[in-house]
């Protein structure tokens, strides 16, 4: 029964989101690329779905956790780290980089990218168990 | 504030175009200066107090892909990122740091056999000064290394 809930997809699966990238001369890392078109906006809502219902993300959770260490600590970590940020952050996030030329608003998006990125980074190392390679591809609404 | 040291960036590129040997592990150590991009050595700064857990010179970290589980290229933001496995210090027989004094930084370095001399490649704050308490763990969660063009 533990092993068959091991297995169980969580309710936000990133490997939905994530396209396997062929690298033969990679045989270490496994890799998945990313479109920022998609993958910002289906973290960005997930995390707001996070902040809003104050759960744990469970896609955050690392079963691989050290011993003595909570398997959770890294998941509340960053939910805790997404409910500091204020509601806008959010919102500018997904708006296209080029709307922006004020250095604070600039700099306030950026954090939320890098969170959001974080974010899918971590749900994608915990669903695939094993060293990962992320690759972003290009577009420059999502640029920092 | 995160970034490289020069001496970093200098031994990353001399291990890239002149294929000078690399040393065989890095380390994880605390601080409690503030590094810049001018800090050579660990001599540059001073380490947390030793003892209740944290060892001198840090937690070792293996070059493979265990210790170092995401590589990232990023062709929106022009970088690549590699991240360290969470890295976890647990206090023992008191607070750690052993003085109270709390670490503000996590620092990479070499592997010298004498600490005070391991060049120093990469630097992340801790947000403030961290101490915790006896048996808690005092954990660097996906730290990150990345390299910009700018």
């Amino acid at each position: 029964m533990d092993l068959l809930k091991s297995f169980r997809k969580p309710k936000w699966f990133v490997l939905k989101y994530a396209k396997v990238e062929k690298r033969p001369a990679d045989r270490v890392y496994k890799w998945y690329a990313f479109e920022p078109g998609v993958i910002y906006p289906a973290t960005v809502k997930r995390i707001r779905e996070v902040i809003d219902s104050g759960e744990i993300p469970e896609e955050l959770i690392d079963n691989r956790a050290m011993p003595g260490v909570d398997p959770r600590s890294v998941a509340m970590a960053y939910a805790s780290q997404a409910k500091q940020l204020p509601n806008a952050f959010w919102e500018y996030a997904l708006q296209d980089r080029g709307d922006f030329e004020d250095p604070i608003v600039i700099a306030i998006r950026a954090e939320a990218l890098t969170l959001a990125r974080r974010w899918f980074t971590q749900a994608l190392s915990v669903a695939v168990g094993q060293a990962v390679g992320v690759h972003i591809l290009k577009d420059e609404r999502y640029r920092l | 504030m995160a970034g490289w040291t020069n001496r970093g960036k200098y031994d990353c590129l001399a291990l890239w175009a002149r294929g000078t040997s690399p040393a065989t592990a890095f380390y994880m150590a605390l601080v409690k200066s503030t590094p810049t991009a001018d800090t050579d050595t660990m001599a540059d700064l001073t380490q947390v107090a030793t003892g209740n857990g944290y060892s001198d010179g840090g937690i070792s970290l293996t070059r493979n892909a265990t210790d170092f589980d995401v590589l990232t290229e990023d062709d929106t933001n022009d970088k690549a990122l590699v991240q360290v496995k969470d890295i976890v210090w647990t206090a023992s027989g008191g607070t750690l740091p052993s003085d109270g004094n709390g670490a503000t930084y996590a620092v990479i370095t070499d592997d010298n056999a004498t600490v005070a001399s391991r060049d120093v490649y990469h630097y992340g704050s801790l947000g403030g000064a961290r101490v915790v308490s006896d048996t808690q763990t005092l954990t660097i969660q996906n730290f990150e290394i990345d390299l910009t063009e700018s």
